[in-house]
């Protein structure tokens, strides 16, 4: 828990804008509360709104959920209540993976991608890299197919790749990507036969990515944000091997997938996909710039595909591109 | 004949400056992005991931040769604040290869002139507008005196 804030500093703040000391319990710092108030008033203006909004910010309620909308890389994602917000270790290794893809797979293979993404959320993760690679699939096709087991996510989901694709009419007609959403439980493993059997039979999977729900119920009360443990949905945040569980013995074992990105909390969750997964996969891990370990990588070395480039950029992350 | 020629050729007019015809800003090259390290800050150790929502992300970058350091969190989206601090860094080491000690890249001395060449048009303007104001009223003074005069006369000539 944080220490109480200091009358003073509530004081101080209130003498720069009455709406100031409300965001005090949530920013901690002047300087961060002020940086706030610019981004709410540029969306409310100085009218009743912003003071409601304010008042919310003082519950705690996140600042994604009073403005509708969290930027991801060069995307704007729309949130709604009821979804996991995305974060920006998320946008990091997203932006690294894309990269990633960039760089090394499609320029030298030519060859057709498939990515499904577990546990999408808003969906930030495959449209990112949609947005990323799409310059590369004139000719070559990408699908990307998201699967979620809540509704309200899947919906959300589909906003957000009208927003950011179907805006723009000529998308459909310039790319020749195929983005679907599919509602079901990734953790029944008739449904995943299901699904596979009916969207991909003659290929598989390329990469499969997945930012599951990985804080172990044990560290909820301890260590979650206050307003992450109040408003966002508890559905997305707790678990703790379950998901990895579900990569190895249902996505590896059976055989549906060449390559995986799972984002993760922490080292234990590392150690136990790499001490299950088959002698033929090669795994790493990769530390967000927090230097937290954020993801767990692997890929099958008898795959007809090399990965190892590709991944070996993703380890290496980070660059800058204009 | 031969002045008025003369007079004609030559004239002391400055070159005006144009809002959309200023020098370009200083790019950020490939060559300065080898020589700059990025830190991202986003508050000290403790939890991470889902365990907590940040919503703001300070890009801080450093160009090693020289040891300027820029940061940025206008934005909330480090996209946004990245390239904002290429710009600044930009901007900065223009400013630093500038030889005459002035500090001031050529942008600058053309956004300078710009606000003098403004500041000098709205004064012509406002004076020219007193100008005709004093017109005015010295026109309503000749007028008043010569109705007075008239009325004078009549007074005398009585």
């Amino acid at each position: 828990m944080s220490p109480r804030l200091l009358p003073s500093l509530l004081r101080e703040a209130a003498l720069i804008h009455r709406c100031l000391p409300l965001l005090l319990p949530e920013c901690r710092t002047i300087e961060q509360a002020r940086q706030e108030l610019k981004w709410l008033i540029d969306e409310f203006g100085s009218s009743i709104n912003l003071q409601k909004a304010c008042l919310q910010r003082n519950r705690h309620v996140p600042l994604q959920y009073i403005l509708g909308s969290q930027p991801f890389g060069s995307l704007d994602i729309q949130c709604r209540r009821h979804v996991l917000i995305p974060r920006w270790e998320t946008e990091e290794w997203s932006l690294n993976l894309a990269n990633a893809i960039k760089e090394s797979f499609v320029k030298k293979d030519k060859k057709n991608l498939q990515i499904v993404d577990l546990c999408s959320g808003t969906g930030c993760i495959p449209l990112l890299l949609i947005n990323e690679t799409k310059k590369l699939f004139k000719n070559n096709s990408l699908q990307v197919d998201s699967i979620d087991c809540s509704q309200m996510a899947i919906n959300l989901t589909k906003l957000n790749f009208n927003l950011n694709f179907n805006k723009k009419s000529n998308f459909k007609n310039d790319y020749n990507i195929s983005f679907k959403t599919h509602k079901f439980n990734i953790l029944d493993e008739i449904k995943v036969k299901e699904f596979i059997s009916k969207n991909l039979t003659n290929q598989k999977i390329n990469i499969l990515t997945c930012n599951p729900p990985y804080i172990p119920p044990s560290e909820f009360i301890k260590d979650v944000r206050s307003s992450v443990r109040m408003y966002e949905p508890k559905l997305a945040l707790l678990g703790n091997l379950e998901f990895y569980h579900n990569l190895i013995e249902t996505w590896i074992k059976f055989d549906l997938i060449e390559s995986f990105v799972y984002e993760l909390g922490d080292l234990s969750q590392v150690t136990y996909v790499q001490q299950n997964v088959p002698s033929n996969w090669i795994t790493g891990v990769t530390y967000d710039s927090n230097s937290k370990p954020r993801c767990v990588f692997g890929y099958n070395k008898t795959a007809p595909t090399d990965y190892s480039a590709t991944y070996k950029n993703f380890l290496n992350g980070l660059s800058y591109t204009n | 004949m031969y002045s008025l020629i003369r007079r004609s050729l030559t004239s002391n007019a400055i070159l005006r400056i144009k809002r959309n015809h200023l020098p370009p800003r200083p790019k950020f090259t490939a060559q300065m992005e080898n020589d700059c390290t990025e830190v991202f800050i986003h508050g000290g150790s403790g939890a991470g991931g889902q365990k907590i929502n940040k919503t703001n992300s300070k890009v801080q970058l450093k160009h090693i040769p020289t040891g300027i350091v820029v940061t940025s969190q206008i934005t909330r989206s480090r996209d946004q604040n990245r390239k904002d601090a290429r710009e600044r860094m930009a901007y900065e080491l223009a400013k630093l290869s500038i030889s005459n000690g002035s500090q001031e890249t050529p942008r600058d001395v053309a956004l300078r002139q710009l606000k003098q060449q403004n500041k000098k048009a709205k004064l012509k303007k406002s004076l020219k507008k007193y100008e005709v104001h004093k017109e005015e009223k010295e026109r309503f003074k000749e007028l008043q005196r010569l109705e007075d005069e008239s009325i004078l006369e009549k007074i005398l000539g009585d």
